[in-house]
């Protein structure tokens, strides 16, 4: 899995590609938390991904609370249909916000 | 009178250490300097200007003086009170002046002019020592000291010190010489008082310069954190306010045809004012723009709201009360690029050539910036271009792969294609022929890399592909093939002869009639045929030359029987030279060995080389492609099941995913299904791995999948301790993050993705789990029968 990041303002993208599961979800939660410290308001660009496991929702979830404890957050976008579908069994549709674009996702930082 | 001490504060270690070295330094001039008195003094009692009862005063005197130093000395070594230190300070040197004075006076009247001097020098020394107030102070309780001796001696209080033993001190006298010494003192304290202070001035200037140092560092660091050019230009205009007096700064860029100067950012310390971002400043209208333009140094304005210059912002100007203004050119390779416009806060306020050289060093950072975010806009663009080309080429390849397999009964087909970073030529094909239960299958490896390799691909393959399905076979299988080869290999050899390019090629045709293999092998790699037992029986070796090079070349048809169990396995050599981080080829070797396992079906055979495959490669970035496609003849009734063997090790749930997926798509389940499939084999598995307590050397995990016209079951079997994966916990999914658990999660989504989740524990240590989907009605399966 490569990881694309980049800075739009002040929301840090990070755009993962490839197969998220139990092997690749360490590098994306160190990837994360890096971030963390000098950005608290990130999006997570998932249209790049082809699978996520539960181990990509552990990533999720653990970066959601510690971005959410430093007053900032992570919002998804471009989540696929089978990706969305692990959201919704979940229940991780309700922790996190989810959006369709990543314009959407990036502009929700600045209502 | 006496110096105010208010500061409560404690005096740094450095701070002390170096006051100390002071005060000693100070101590040792005033040794030298009491010594070098003394000396004249002697020489004045030999000499008979003075009695012996002031000498021995005087050198009393001299002695105390340099006795007060040494303790003195030891004891502000200790004091870290800035307090107190000054107090001592302060009292050591109102000691020092009392015998200075003392001496001086004992010296004898006017005669001890000259002694004033050197009284003044010494009282410069302390000055060096001593914080400003201390030097006043000992200054002003000196000049106190000597006029009150002089008066003492005026109205006879103190004995008459004079030369001449007659003279009388008058009252003007004693006031001449108290003015008289009141100014060499005040002059003298006025000395190191201002040595002090432009000492001190020095000192601020230095500070301030560090400051704008950092100031400046801060921008660059601005540059380099962030490449959205907004975010940094103003950024910068937020640092330039902070640095200079001014009301705002405006950052302007010259669009590309150079005729409009428009302002991208903009920071003002004025709330009343509105962001001037968006303001255009053509050149035709705008003469201070031009003015830039053609004489790129920094301009100053001093009379910005009447100046011709600035002709169309005078109401500008005037309605802000700014007339003093500062624009400085941003320059590219000694073009102006645009400028940088700051009108100070005071319309009076006339820009230091500090000011200009600081602005200049600054608007040069701003320019370096700019030039950064263009070229890496630049470079991203070429990068896109270029990446976009390797995925056209990788476009172009996938998508001349064949969709789906042909099915036929008793024969299985499955593939593999995995391309490498750089596109190539590697193809495979496969299609039944009108004729029924005929099917064509071919693989295929144009020489060379690159986009050209992937078009000639392209050519090949549909030139056989069309020539295959257009040609009768009239039961003349090999004059078919042959004319097919033939007629292939004089078209490229002859219309693209300038192209040289030729492939690899092996092309088979299955008679399900009597499970016959015909086949032409044009240099291609040897398939290997192996029963299910996972003996080999042959390897098909070449029948003519790569395809291609030259016109009229002869191909031979070969020919051999399958018998059921049989696959065959043909393939690339990127199989064989996929390469692992120690340069170690995968090597034939490897692969017979890999056929040379009993297999259950074509699909599990070329999962099974995958996974061995991936495993030698080991995330080493792959070569050249890899491609493989496997034929077996199955006869056995009953459901179609495919295999996969795999290491307990999260590396391999990408093969395993990959499996899945294969043996889901033969069976023509639709997408969620499939994901279903994937997610669920990976949750079991990677539990299996974290959890399982797999005893060593039955680190093994087999995956089958089983599919009859209603369902379809995934059977994962370990040998670890006894766990039970059908038993999920519950799991609350409307719970907020911050209650969310971790555990669980996998096992749970298993049960809610599949319909029927079964666990047994077989003899010798297995755990069975079974998984099952329904599958919608009417779905084909590869039911053997």
């Amino acid at each position: 899995m490569s990881i694309k990041t980049k800075m739009v303002g002040n929301v840090c993208i990070v755009s993962p590609e490839g197969q998220l599961d139990a092997l690749t979800g360490p590098k994306l939660l160190e990837h994360f938390s890096e971030q963390l410290s000098s950005n608290k308001n990130l999006v997570a660009d998932l249209s790049g991904l082809e699978f996520v496991s539960s181990a990509g929702l552990r990533v999720f979830l653990a970066t959601v609370k510690d971005a959410r404890r430093l007053g900032g957050d992570l919002r998804l976008s471009g989540v696929s249909a089978n990706i969305n579908k692990v959201f919704t069994v979940s229940g991780f549709d309700r922790i996190l916000k989810i959006f369709p674009e990543l314009a959407d996702a990036i502009n929700s930082y600045s209502e | 009178m006496a110096a105010s001490i208010h500061n409560k504060s404690r005096i740094d270690e450095k701070r002390a250490q170096s006051l100390h070295r002071k005060q000693v330094m100070g101590a040792w001039s005033r040794l030298g300097g009491a010594l070098a008195i003394w000396l004249t003094l002697l020489l004045g009692w030999v000499s008979g200007t003075f009695t012996t009862e002031s000498f021995i005063w005087m050198t009393s005197l001299a002695a105390g003086q340099l006795m007060i130093n040494l303790p003195f000395v030891f004891i502000l070594k200790r004091v870290r009170d800035k307090d107190k230190y000054e107090y001592i300070s302060l009292f050591t040197n109102i000691i020092e002046m009392t015998c200075y004075t003392g001496i001086v006076y004992f010296a004898g009247g006017l005669h001890a002019g000259h002694m004033l001097l050197i009284f003044a020098g010494l009282i410069a020394f302390v000055g060096v020592a001593a914080p400003r107030r201390i030097t006043v102070a000992v200054a002003v309780i000196a000049i106190f000291e000597y006029n009150l001796m002089l008066a003492l001696e005026h109205f006879g209080i103190l004995p008459h010190q004079n030369f001449n033993a007659e003279y009388h001190y008058t009252l003007l006298d004693t006031q001449t010489i108290g003015i008289t010494a009141s100014g060499l003192f005040g002059v003298v304290a006025y000395i190191a008082i201002t040595t002090g202070t432009s000492l001190r001035a020095n000192r601020n200037n230095l500070r301030r310069r560090n400051q704008e140092l950092d100031r400046i560092n801060k921008i660059v660091n601005i540059a380099n954190r962030t490449l959205d050019l907004n975010t940094i230009l103003t950024s910068m205009c937020k640092e330039l306010t902070a640095l200079f007096p001014i009301r705002y700064a405006a950052i302007g860029l010259m669009n590309n045809e150079v005729d409009i100067l428009k302002v991208v950012a903009f920071h003002t310390v004025d709330e009343t004012m509105d962001d001037l971002t968006g303001f255009e400043m053509p050149m035709d209208t705008f003469a201070a723009t031009r003015k830039v333009v053609e004489n790129p140094e920094p301009l100053f304005i001093e009379d910005a709201d009447t100046n011709p210059l600035t002709m169309q912002l005078h109401e500008h100007f005037k309605q802000f009360d700014m007339r003093s203004m500062l624009i400085a050119p941003l320059l590219s390779r000694g073009k102006v690029i645009g400028s940088i416009g700051m009108p100070a806060l005071d319309p009076d306020y006339h820009f230091t050539q500090e000011d200009h050289n600081l602005i200049q060093t600054i608007a040069a950072q701003v320019a370096a910036a700019i030039n950064n975010a263009q070229l890496y806009a630049r470079t991203e663009s070429a990068l896109g271009v270029a990446e976009r080309d390797l995925q056209i080429g990788r476009e172009i390849q996938t998508g001349f792969l064949p969709e789906t397999l042909p099915v036929i009964e008793n024969w299985e087909l499955s593939s593999l294609f995995v391309p490498a970073r750089e596109v190539a030529g590697d193809f495979y094909d496969a299609f039944s022929l009108e004729e029924e239960g005929k099917i064509v299958f071919v693989i295929g490896d144009v020489c060379d890399k690159g986009v050209g390799a992937a078009l000639f691909m392209v050519v090949f393959r549909s030139l056989i592909r069309s020539f295959c399905l257009s040609t009768p076979v009239n039961n003349q299988i090999d004059d078919y093939l042959q004319g097919i080869v033939d007629t292939v290999n004089n078209y490229i050899a002859g219309t693209h002869d300038k192209a040289n390019m030729f492939a690899t090629l092996f092309i088979g045709l299955i008679d399900t009639e009597d499970n016959s293999l015909h086949y032409i092998n044009a240099g291609h790699e040897v398939p290997i045929i192996a029963n299910e037992l996972g003996e080999i029986k042959q390897t098909l070796d070449p029948t003519g030359p790569a395809m291609g090079m030259i016109e009229d070349m002869v191909f031979t048809v070969g020919s051999c029987e399958l018998a059921s169990g049989d696959t065959l396995l043909a393939y690339t050599d990127g199989v064989l030279d996929a390469r692992n981080s120690a340069g170690d080829s995968y090597s034939e070797e490897r692969l017979f060995k890999a056929v040379g396992q009993p297999m259950v079906s074509a699909l599990s055979l070329i999962s099974e080389v995958e996974r061995r495959i991936t495993t030698h490669i080991n995330q080493t970035a792959q070569f050249d492609d890899i491609a493989m496609i496997a034929v077996r003849r199955s006869d056995t009734r009953g459901d179609q099941a495919h295999l996969l063997t795999m290491s307990a090790r999260l590396e391999e749930l990408p093969v395993m995913r990959r499996f899945i997926e294969r043996a889901a798509d033969q069976l023509q389940l639709d997408e969620s299904q499939v994901y279903a499939l994937q997610l669920s084999s990976d949750e079991i598995v990677t539990n299996i791995i974290s959890h399982g307590k797999l005893s060593a050397g039955s680190e093994l995990v087999r995956l089958q999948v089983r599919a009859t016209e209603s369902y379809v079951d995934l059977v994962i079997e370990d040998e670890g301790e006894e766990f039970d994966s059908s038993v999920a916990p519950e799991i609350d999914i409307d719970q907020e993050a911050e209650d969310r658990d971790i555990g669980g999660l996998g096992l749970f989504m298993v049960q809610e993705m599949m319909d029927e989740v079964r666990y047994a524990r077989l003899e010798k240590r297995v755990n069975q789990i079974t998984l099952r989907k329904n599958r919608s009605e009417g779905a084909p399966d590869v039911h053997q029968d």
